[in-house]
């Protein structure tokens, strides 16, 4: 494993932070000890050469790529009812017209 | 003492149970209500079920009993993995957050069945969205083996194993990333299936590893995994990611005269334990018996496969789920602050279980800038050399044979507090996972271990879209081996 | 602090220090395509629907819901490219971009980072300057959240999933004037190629400007993204405030307004721009390659069919009729005001109407006469009447009644003209028969004309129209007066 490869754990941290996971200092500490040890594991992926090599994204193997797809034709069709999809949100009356969340400030990222 | 007789319909495969009601020997409703109810009263045994809807199923039971058009699944029970979406039922993917979310679609999958007469009556438990070998992440307590209670039935299709091979009901719907169909078919002895990815619909299937996730039926019988793929199979509108390519016809052959067997004897090397090593040997002599050429070859790879697959499903669950943040659907927490960000990072951070978050914090770090390069990437490039690993074992042999797992189902407990020494049990289903290859997973003999008598598996793996040919080579590999009938404990316990 | 422009350059000098600066200006465009239905799902995209009753599992994202592509969309995303002159991509796929927001369902939006669908190509200003494409790229819209009504955020998803394209500009543009000149370019190329209605008020045109000020030859200085602005007034007056701002700050060499990397909104109200948030610790929005939808692979049959569907650009349409048909720069500049208006015009110079009469009629009579004349006329009318017109057969009082008939009834405006007696005397024995009994009595006049005044003919000419009843050509009748003067 390289130096380049090394784990840090306020990388680590910091990548919880990214996905809003709002951990507990103990919770922190052992999880992202745990993820720096299974990465560590990993690290040994590494040494499998790969100059050249295209990545592959999807399991669709390596003969060639799928024809181009069939697309969707541009008809409107059926939304949902909106009582059903707001009687699934938290907070949120089945005969409100918007779903309701907590007060944003300072907007989209 | 002879055998209780009120029961039969439990040991009849989802095929000839079908026939039974199409026929009219067999009332619908007598079997989804026996169903039911032994499911109903087995449920604090084994955990098999997350949402039993009884009512509903047994509502669709009198409409099928009359009904004009009796399809090939007609009458048949199902049990649903809580991954897919069925209509008005709870499909938490036996998480916290998800609580409550009752699907307001169906999966296509899941459609295409009960348009052929299926009924489902619950979806299962399961590994939180599928994060697990061992059916133990679940936020809703483990299910267990009807083996040996005191065993992982495996996972992540946990409770659909259990389902099936509690005689629940006769056929279910798992799903398959890694290795969650075939490893706990293993366990549980059952006959398990792997379809191409893109083979069915993943229209519904709550996204775990997208490019990696496939639909994948449990059942007792090869014939009713084939018959589920005939079924669910096919192009959907609703996944553009579903293959165009129709199923090649069931070509029925009696033996294996003619084909040629891979054995990778890294996958051989990977059994630890000597009566398992013997069951997989067994399962060798049997297709040599039927006529096959067995020929040893190499897949170097292997050892990476691991790592590769959860680096890559790690990165893409971390992205499905970043759709679970208490807005619109399932639980939202009570945040410190009333802000958005502290309510989303609340219902994230306390809904999801360690496991999860494990695997989220992983794939984002090997994502994030400064990372993706060494890792996401990498892995990806491996991943291609994986895929031609495969592609060059395919101008040696028609199909290859081994192992489903390194060992028989593990104690509850055993691993769970080690994720490494857990994610070793996906060491032989992952490669074949990452080139999206079609594999059936049969059961071999049963063997002593510690103690107990367990179910042992093998797979046979074939090229993309062969899944046909990998279900008939299993399904003459079973009758050679005699495991066809093979009936857990369980069979046996009364509701 | 005043910057003054330097005359004819695109530098500004400062009166306290004497330093002389330049703007860097990048432009990025969010725009609206013209489909009916979301970009990967069914839902139907309709502006002032109510809140939440076009949203359906794939664009709130319920959980196995998946992506499937409008063809439409993707279609008119290469057409934008073309129309652009960008070089459309053969292979191409879709990226996830990750934030958490209550407008964004999956928690990340399909877009594209690493290969997009155009690439290249340019918009070129008067000047000759060509303001160069980074890229095109096609992407979701997310959903509306509201903040103003009460304890909650409430979110509306009808917008969310909506397809855009955003195309991105090279920092090739120096001033708000060129700004906004390439903006209004852009807005009639893709209004021409069908891409999009590019309705501003609808939020169909949404820009975001980079901006940054430097000394000439000097490198790039920090810059400022300024965004979601819905205006071209608006972007004008945001480069021009940050223009006087950064170089305030960088004179006046205070730590407290050093310059920072941020992004900045512009406050309608107050007309100054206000920090949002820096860039520091700025999001990292993990791409990835979507793996819900397979890669793409335009046929060159595809492309070529969009190229068909592009028209004329709108631009070269004006220099041709220009060049061509004489027509006034302002009147070729009216009449491709939008696509469907020029192809109008053009079917009725086709149809036989002489492009400069016909371009005046449509302009002055047609389109002054009710909203919706266009819809209501079909180009081998209008080409009828104005052609009569030009020979002089109908006046244009009479045309003008003429149009109204039409419009009201559909009625053909040959038929009009028959039915109403409309159609001008051409026969030269009649009209001089009228100017003779014109000029009876009229000796003083006759004489004044003959001795040079001509325009002393003009008191003759209502009583010979008059006589005429209104059928007869002013000029054909002047012209007669004038023979019959001479002749006498």
């Amino acid at each position: 494993m390289t130096d380049s490869h090394s784990v840090r754990i306020p990388d680590l941290r910091n990548a919880a932070h990214l996905a809003r996971l709002d951990l507990a200092e103990e919770e922190a500490v052992v999880l992202c000890g745990e993820v720096a040890r299974i990465l560590e594991h990993f690290a040994a992926l590494q040494a499998v050469p790969v100059a050249g090599v295209e990545p592959c994204y999807t399991a669709v193997g390596t003969r060639g790529l799928p024809p181009a797809p069939d697309l969707r034709e541009d008809n409107a069709q059926a939304s949902l009812p909106r009582a059903a999809l707001l009687g699934l949100a938290p907070q949120t009356q089945p005969d409100d017209e918007f779903y309701r969340v907590p007060k944003a400030i300072g907007g989209a990222p | 003492m002879t055998r209780p007789t009120p029961n039969t319909w439990l040991h009849l495969d989802a095929t000839q149970l079908a026939h039974e009601h199409r026929s009219g020997a067999r009332s619908v409703v007598d079997t989804i209500a026996a169903c039911c109810a032994r499911s109903q009263r087995l449920q604090p045994r084994w955990n098999a079920f997350l949402a039993l809807d009884c009512e509903r199923a047994l509502a669709r039971a009198h409409t099928l009993e009359h009904a004009a058009t009796r399809g090939r699944l007609h009458g048949v029970p199902i049990a649903v993995k809580a991954n897919l979406a069925v209509e008005g039922l709870e499909s938490s993917c036996a998480s916290r957050l998800l609580v409550g979310w009752r699907a307001p679609y169906t999966a296509t999958a899941v459609a295409r069945l009960e348009a052929e007469g299926a009924v489902v009556i619950g979806t299962t438990n399961m590994d939180e969205y599928a994060m697990g070998s061992s059916g133990e992440s679940s936020a809703f307590g483990p299910t267990r083996n009807p083996w040996d209670e005191a065993r992982a039935p495996g996972g992540s299709s946990s409770g659909s194993a259990a389902a099936v091979a509690g005689h629940l009901v006769p056929l279910a719907l798992g799903t398959d990333t890694g290795g969650s169909v075939r490893q706990p078919a293993a366990w549980c002895g059952l006959a398990g299936f792997k379809p191409t990815w893109g083979r069915i619909s993943r229209y519904g299937l709550v996204a775990y590893a997208s490019s990696l996730d496939c639909v994948a039926p449990l059942a007792r019988s090869m014939r009713d995994l084939d018959l589920a793929l005939d079924i669910m199979a096919g192009p959907d509108a609703r996944d553009a990611t579903c293959s165009p390519t129709a199923l090649h016809e069931s070509v029925p052959f009696k033996d294996l005269q003619g084909l040629v067997l891979g054995v990778p004897h890294e996958w051989r090397a990977a059994l630890t334990d000597g009566p398992s090593r013997a069951a997989f040997e067994a399962c060798v002599e049997a297709a040599r018996a039927a006529g096959a050429r067995i020929v040893e070859l190499s897949l170097p790879l292997t050892r990476h496969a691991v790592s590769c697959y959860y680096l890559l499903a790690t990165v893409e669950a971390a992205s499905n789920l970043a759709r679970f943040d208490g807005l619109r659907y399932g639980v939202r927490a009570a945040a410190h602050s009333s802000s958005l960000a502290a309510s989303i990072a609340a219902s994230r951070t306390q809904g999801f279980g360690a496991e999860v978050k494990r695997r989220i914090v992983l794939g984002t770090y090997a994502l994030s800038a400064g990372h993706a390069e060494a890792w996401h990437t990498h892995a990806a490039k491996v991943r291609t050399l994986v895929c031609r690993e495969f592609d060059e074992a395919w101008s040696a042999c028609d199909a290859l044979l081994g192992p489903t797992t390194p060992f028989p189902a593990i104690r509850l407990g055993e691993r769970s507090n080690d994720p490494l020494s857990l994610y070793a049990c996906d060491a032989l289903t992952t490669p074949v996972s990452l080139a999206g290859l079609p594999a059936a997973a049969l059961r071999t003999p049963l063997v002593e271990h510690e103690g107990g008598q367990l179910p042992t598996g093998a797979q046979v793996v074939t090229p993309h879209g062969a899944d046909r040919l990998a279900l008939r080579i299993a399904e003459v590999l079973e009758t050679q081996l005699g495991t066809q009938a093979l009936l857990s404990p369980a069979a046996e316990v009364q509701a | 602090m005043n910057l003054v422009r330097q005359a004819n350059t695109t530098t500004w000098l400062s009166p306290h220090t004497g330093q002389v600066w330049e703007l860097v200006i990048g432009l990025e465009v969010h725009c609206q395509l013209a489909t009916r239905s979301k970009l990967f799902c069914g839902c139907a995209v309709e502006f002032g629907a109510a809140p939440n009753t076009r949203v359906c599992a794939v664009c709130s994202a319920q959980p196995g819901s998946l992506p499937v592509l409008n063809g439409e969309a993707l279609r008119l995303a290469v057409r934008a490219g073309l129309a652009l002159g960008c070089s459309i991509a053969a292979r191409t796929h879709f990226d996830r971009k990750h934030y958490f927001y209550c407008d964004l369902p999956k928690g990340y939006q399909i877009s594209q980072a690493t290969r997009p669908f155009c690439t290249g190509g340019g918009v070129r200003l008067r000047s000759g300057k060509l303001v160069r494409l980074q890229r095109i790229h096609l992407e979701e819209d997310a959903g509306k959240a509201i903040h103003d009504r009460g304890p909650w955020t409430l979110v509306d998803l009808n917008r969310a999933g909506v397809p855009l394209i955003e195309s991105v500009t090279e920092a090739d543009l120096s001033a708000p004037e060129e700004a906004v000149e390439y903006l209004t370019a852009l807005k009639e190329m893709l209004q021409h190629a069908g891409v999009s209605a590019c309705d501003m008020e609808k939020g169909e045109l949404r820009c975001d400007v980079n901006v940054s000020v430097r000394k000439p030859g000097a490198g790039y200085g920090t810059k400022v993204e300024i965004k979601n602005l819905n205006s071209f007034r608006f972007v004008a007056a945001a480069i021009e405030y940050e223009l006087q701002r950064q170089v305030a700050a960088l004179e006046s060499g205070d730590p407290a307004q050093r310059l920072v990397q941020e992004t900045r909104l512009w406050d309608t109200e107050q007309g100054v721009t206000r920090s949002m948030r820096t860039k520091e610790g700025a999001a990292d929005y993990r791409y990835m390659p979507e793996p819900d939808l397979p890669e793409l692979q335009l046929p060159a049959s595809f492309v070529e069919r969009e190229r068909s569907m592009l028209g004329e650009p709108p631009a070269e349409r004006r220099a041709r009729w220009q060049q061509q048909w004489h027509l006034a720069a302002k009147d070729a500049e009216a009449l491709t005001h939008t696509r469907e208006l020029a192809d109008w015009f053009e079917a009725a110079v086709r149809a036989g109407a002489p492009p400069k009469e016909c371009a005046s009629f449509l302009l002055n009579e047609v389109l002054t006469a009710q909203p919706d004349s266009l819809s209501l006329l079909l180009p081998r009318q209008v080409a009828a009447l104005v052609t009569m017109v030009a020979a002089g057969e109908v006046s244009h009082a009479s045309a003008r009644s003429v149009l109204r008939v039409t419009l009201a009834e559909g009625t053909e405006p040959e038929v009009v003209v028959q039915q109403q007696g409309l159609r001008m005397v051409l026969d030269t024995r009649q009209i001089e028969a009228w100017c003779r009994q014109a000029l009876v009595g009229r000796e003083a006049i006759i004489a004044d004309v003959k001795a040079g005044k001509v325009a002393a003919v003009n008191a003759l000419l209502g009583p010979a129209l008059k006589l005429a009843a209104g059928k007869a050509n002013a000029a054909v009748v002047r012209e007669t007066l004038l023979r019959l003067i001479a002749e006498s």
